[in-house]
């Protein structure tokens, strides 16, 4: 599952309780005019 | 030749056709007491790389010479035509027209408009100066000393057309003008070659940095080399390493298959066309807009408001971050296929999948 840092608050603890581990982290962007893109680009993955 | 790169700058950017209509009708109308060669302009080369451009046929067809004059016009353009219909056939399995469904979808019905729309200044007054920069002030001077030149009234009318053309249309983006800046570029090196030169003895009128060119060239660089180096090496970087990240998985197969489904407004990150796992299931949240309804239930309507299954997902994607949690219908679960979206995503296709074994 492969999300932008701002959604990650929302959906963390649901992801967590799916089994779902961060796994990775890109850096993306110091700013950006899109607030839904804000922030690394995080993926969480299947252990 | 020229025409050639014509048709593959409009295959890249299909709307960078308008600055090569406004040249092509110049030319014909500098060839208006010859009609026959602006015929054969039109009908032999022109006509076939207008139509076949997206199919990549061009080269073959631009060649062919006929002796009978009527065969030079008629058969490459039948030809063009035929080529490109098969070429369309067999990518789409039916009849289509894609030029004149590319032109009715994005301006005759106006469903661009469901991207966003900016006031009709927008380019003048933003989109202009940003994909410019700096270049823009030694490209004013450019225009402003070489006015009497013809070359230099010729690009910067073209300039001006492309931006006018683009300007009608309510969906603006910074790329739809990224043909400009070419020429925009040469202006600039127009002005400062002529503040090397005439610059140095200009009179008290102009201001002191007109007989300093090489500080001239050193702003524009000191300002747009970094901003280049900044924006294509950092700045969003992030969505093309992932789908780097992705490709340099162990390779999926049937017996080792793996997905990713990106959770991210559309068309956020690289595709397969970059990844290269053909064989790994890749999903994410489209934006296609309403065809079905689209001439008058979707009027006014944006991708964010336009299909209730975007809302829900663009919802869930963050737009009202903090504010909302999972819709009910989306679920995960454990499997050989480990995230699938529910009933919710109904009334749109919502999701693009690459599936095993397709594209």
């Amino acid at each position: 599952m492969i999300l932008f840092d701002a959604l990650v608050p929302t959906l963390h603890a649901r992801l967590e309780a799916d089994g779902l581990h961060e796994c990775a982290r890109f850096f993306n962007s110091h700013f950006i005019d899109d607030a839904r893109r804000a922030g690394d680009v995080v993926v969480y993955c299947r252990s | 030749m020229a025409l050639l790169v014509a048709a593959l700058s409009s295959v890249l950017r299909p709307t960078a056709a308008l600055l090569w209509l406004a040249v092509g009708a110049v030319q014909l109308w500098r060839w208006r007491d010859t009609p026959g060669r602006a015929a054969h302009l039109v009908l032999a080369q022109v006509l076939p790389i207008g139509y076949g451009a997206p199919s990549w046929q061009v080269p073959k067809r631009v060649e062919l010479t006929w002796s009978s004059p009527a065969m030079t016009f008629v058969l490459p353009s039948a030809l063009a035509v035929a080529v490109g219909a098969l070429v369309d056939r067999t990518g789409y399995g039916h009849w289509v027209l894609t030029p004149v469904r590319f032109l009715r979808f994005n301006v005759l019905e106006n469903l661009s408009v469901f991207y966003g729309t900016h006031p009709w200044h927008w380019y003048a007054t933003q989109g202009v100066p940003l994909v410019a920069g700096t270049l823009l002030w030694p490209a004013a001077v450019g225009v402003s000393a070489g006015r009497g030149v013809p070359a230099v009234r010729w690009l910067a009318g073209l300039a001006v057309w492309a931006v006018a053309a683009y300007s009608l249309l309510a969906h603006k983006e910074f790329r739809f003008i990224h043909p400009v800046v070419p020429l925009v570029a040469v202006l600039g090196g127009v002005g400062i070659a002529h503040l090397a030169t005439a610059g140095r003895s200009a009179g008290p009128r102009r201001p002191a940095w007109w007989r300093r060119p090489r500080a001239v060239l050193t702003a524009v660089a000191a300002t747009q080399l970094p901003l280049a180096a900044y924006l294509g090496l950092v700045h969003q970087r992030g969505v093309v390493d992932v789908a780097h990240w992705l490709r340099h998985r162990p390779a999926a197969t049937a017996a080792q298959p793996w997905s990713a489904a990106f959770l991210m407004p559309c068309h956020s990150t690289p595709w397969q066309a970059f990844v290269h796992q053909p064989a790994a299931e890749l999903e994410f949240v489209t934006c296609e807009p309403p065809t079905r309804c689209a001439q008058r239930a979707c009027r006014g309507m944006t991708k964010d408001s336009a299909c209730p299954a975007y809302v829900r997902l663009g919802a869930m994607v963050g737009r009202n971050a903090g504010a909302t949690s999972l819709p009910a219908t989306w679920t995960t679960r454990t499997g050989s296929s480990p995230i699938r979206w529910g009933s919710g995503t109904r009334g749109g296709r919502v999701l693009r999948r690459a599936g095993r074994g397709t594209m």
